[in-house]
């Protein structure tokens, strides 16, 4: 005869805390799940501005990451151009990029703050 | 002897570092994410740490030096990374609170055999990301103390997993972001000193675009079987007989040395681009015998661009934030920091092309960043090659450790483990990593003669077909199904393999066909991405309402307000 299995028993806030998956059988979500999942209207507006932002963010980056090339090999005069004794095509390459991707990464997280930050003003707002 | 010492250095004070990580571990939490404790800068430094591996280290000063101007693109895929990282994933990830790609991967889809496909998946691409490392770990020991190269391996994969073993998440970090410091140091100082030492002749050598000659009496051992395209009749001493080389294709069929004289135009090595010569200069990349570098620019940025955001190593570091906000922090203080990196490696290269040609007629090109410091004028040589040994050393140390913890977890907290209503015990993860380590070695030990490059591209390769859709489509789709999931992952994981196995057994001449088996990704992750929803919309509402809205609530959800 085996032994029944031993099972350590959590509350569904423990669980979350710990990053473990609802218990097997008991589908029941976190309170902290519950009370979000209920205001649906909120998570609805908090995605869709939240993913506004990225479309935005992440067609600049491929913008970005898609015209250069494009440019460079429409353009091989830019091969020839230089600023000061160095040509322009190793200064874009070499340096001018990454200032430009550290600037969309700030700014992208900028707006991320600040909109989430008035999204939790709102809500806080609404449930008073 | 000098490139020793700094090895030992860094060795020593990697332990020393590593061991003030070691805390008391009670549960999966402290072992894998550090307790969701680390602060948003020491994040950072630890992922750009983790990240700069010898691929970077070495590799793009290297490629930059081999196949030109183009080779500058490839950093810039590896930081545009962090910015799809940043945009799509950071946040919500850490949010959704698992701590692993399957532990998201199950949460979301609520399936058991998905999580094993997954973490199957995660365990190859940082098996196919480790062993690069351990091999060059193994071959700089080898190079630098004459320890032999099975010891080097060993010995460096049981430091690494020894810190790891015992430390956990913690531990790991503090190594990362102490081996950030090493290799940004190891990195610019020498660069910088290379570039205040250089003649004014040198300079204009340096930013010359029509070919490279010779700055001085330059003695060059070309391996067996070289062939070389002579642009110009050239004056030279082979193996002690003075000739004079005719325009056209000239091979060797044994080792010979050639001494070429000062101002000597350096010839092409057949098959690949002229030093400095028109497509050398072209700022797109350019591999030798395939042709079509406009799509394999776009191609392989694109690759490192989003497959970064698959990369399971990577990803299990954004779980160590305390909230989705920090992780965020996290991801944009990683653009900056190895922004700034690399603002270094193409220098070497760019240099090197002017001061040590005799690499690329060697096929030495990936050693630049340690042979080019020992040739500077300015003395102090010795003490430049051995940062930048010890730079390389550091890179292999980081990122191996932050790849063993990867696929130990994938072994221990994601496959092995059967009840998930129950904590992992402390030392299965610790057995996971050992695992992992033995396995990860013997590999090495085995692969001596893999090259590097070609490992660590299929691994995003495999990444950005597999992991980067699921998650990107699991955070930002409802509609999401296992089956589908599945689906895309085999589909888009089977293309890039297959891709990357035909390159290599049965590479055709040029063509788009070259091209293609090059840089799969844009087929490789159409296909997976149009495989998931296709299948996923078929496969109906398969994920209980309850688990995908949780689950969407919690990824999407507001941080608590402090």
């Amino acid at each position: 005869v085996t032994a029944p299995r031993r099972h350590r028993v959590m509350s569904p806030q423990t669980r979350a805390a710990l990053g473990l998956p609802p218990a097997a059988g008991g589908e029941m979500p976190a309170v902290e799940d519950r009370v979000v999942a209920a205001d649906n209207a909120g998570l609805a507006v908090t995605m869709r501005v939240q993913r506004n932002l990225a479309f935005r963010t992440m067609a600049m980056l491929l913008g970005a990451l898609i015209l250069v090339p494009l440019v460079l090999a429409g353009a091989p005069v830019l091969v020839r151009l230089r600023v000061g004794s160095v040509p322009l095509s190793w200064l874009v390459l070499g340096v001018a990029f990454y200032p430009l991707l550290l600037l969309l990464a700030v700014r992208h997280r900028r707006a991320v703050d600040r909109l989430e930050a008035a999204l939790a003003a709102r809500q806080a707002r609404g449930s008073d | 002897m000098a490139s020793i010492i700094g090895i030992l250095v860094v060795l020593v004070a990697s332990l020393i570092v590593g061991s003030r990580g070691v805390r008391a571990l009670r549960g999966t939490g402290d072992f894998l994410v550090a307790s969701r404790s680390i602060g948003t800068r020491a994040n950072a430094t630890a992922v750009a740490g983790e990240y700069l591996s010898a691929a970077s280290f070495l590799g793009v000063a290297g490629a930059v030096m081999k196949i030109g101007i183009g080779g500058m693109w490839y950093p810039i895929g590896f930081t545009a990374g962090y910015v799809t990282l940043l945009v799509l994933v950071a946040a919500p990830l850490r949010r959704f609170g698992g701590y692993t790609v399957p532990d998201f991967v199950e949460g979301r889809l609520g399936s058991l055999p998905l999580r094993r496909l997954i973490a199957g998946v995660a365990f190859v691409i940082s098996g196919l990301y480790v062993v690069p490392q351990l091999k060059g770990a193994g071959l700089i020991l080898s190079d630098a103390a004459a320890v032999p190269y099975p010891i080097g391996v060993a010995a460096t994969a049981a430091v690494i997993a020894g810190i790891v073993v015992v430390g956990g998440m913690r531990s790991a970090t503090y190594l990362q972001a102490f081996e950030y410091a090493v290799k940004i140091a190891c990195v610019a100082v020498p660069a910088v000193v290379l570039l205040i030492a250089l003649h004014p002749a040198e300079r204009s050598d340096v930013v010359r675009l029509e070919g490279t000659r010779f700055a001085t009496t330059t003695a060059v051992t070309l391996p067996a079987h070289t062939a070389l395209v002579i642009g110009q009749p050239t004056a030279v001493e082979v193996d002690g007989v003075a000739t004079t080389l005719p325009t056209g294709p000239v091979s060797f069929a044994h080792r010979s040395r050639v001494v070429f004289a000062a101002g000597e135009r350096v010839p092409a090595v057949s098959g690949q681009a002229e030093l400095g010569g028109s497509t050398w200069q072209r700022p797109l990349i350019s591999l030798p015998g395939v042709g079509h570098p406009l799509y394999l620019t776009l191609s392989i940025v694109l690759t490192f661009a989003l497959g970064t955001a698959g990369l399971p190593h990577i990803l299990v570091r954004f779980g160590t934030n305390t909230t989705g906000r920090d992780s965020r922090r996290t991801a944009v203080g990683t653009v900056g920091l190895i922004g700034f990196f690399y603002l270094f490696p193409a220098l070497y290269g760019l240099i090197g092309r002017a001061l040590a040609p005799q690499l690329y007629l060697t096929g030495g090109t990936d050693s630049v960043v340690a042979v080019l410091p020992g040739l500077t004028k300015v003395g102090g040589g010795g003490v430049l090659s051995a940062m930048t040994s010890a730079g390389a050393f550091a890179a292999f140390l980081s990122t191996s450790a932050g790849l063993l913890l990867t696929a130990g977890s994938a072994i221990s907290h994601d496959i092995v483990r059967r009840d998930r209503a129950r904590l992992d015990s402390i030392p299965l993860l610790r057995w996971g990593v050992v695992g992992a380590t033995v396995i990860a070695a013997m590999v090495s030990l085995a692969a001596r003669d893999i090259d590097i490059s070609i490992c660590v591209s299929w691994a995003f390769s495999l990444a950005v077909s597999t992991i980067t859709p699921l998650l990107v489509l699991g955070i930002w789709s409802d509609r999401l199904t296992p089956a589908g999931a599945a689906a895309g992952v085999v589909s888009g994981g089977v293309l890039a393999s297959a891709a990357v196995l035909l390159s290599l057994t049965s590479m055709p001449h040029a063509g788009w066909w070259a091209a293609l088996l090059s840089a799969p990704a844009p087929v490789s992750l159409t296909v997976a991405v149009v495989v998931m929803l296709a299948v996923s919309s078929r496969t109906g509402r398969t994920v209980p309402r309850s688990v995908s809205r949780t689950a969407m609530a919690r990824m999407h959800r507001l941080d608590p307000v402090e």
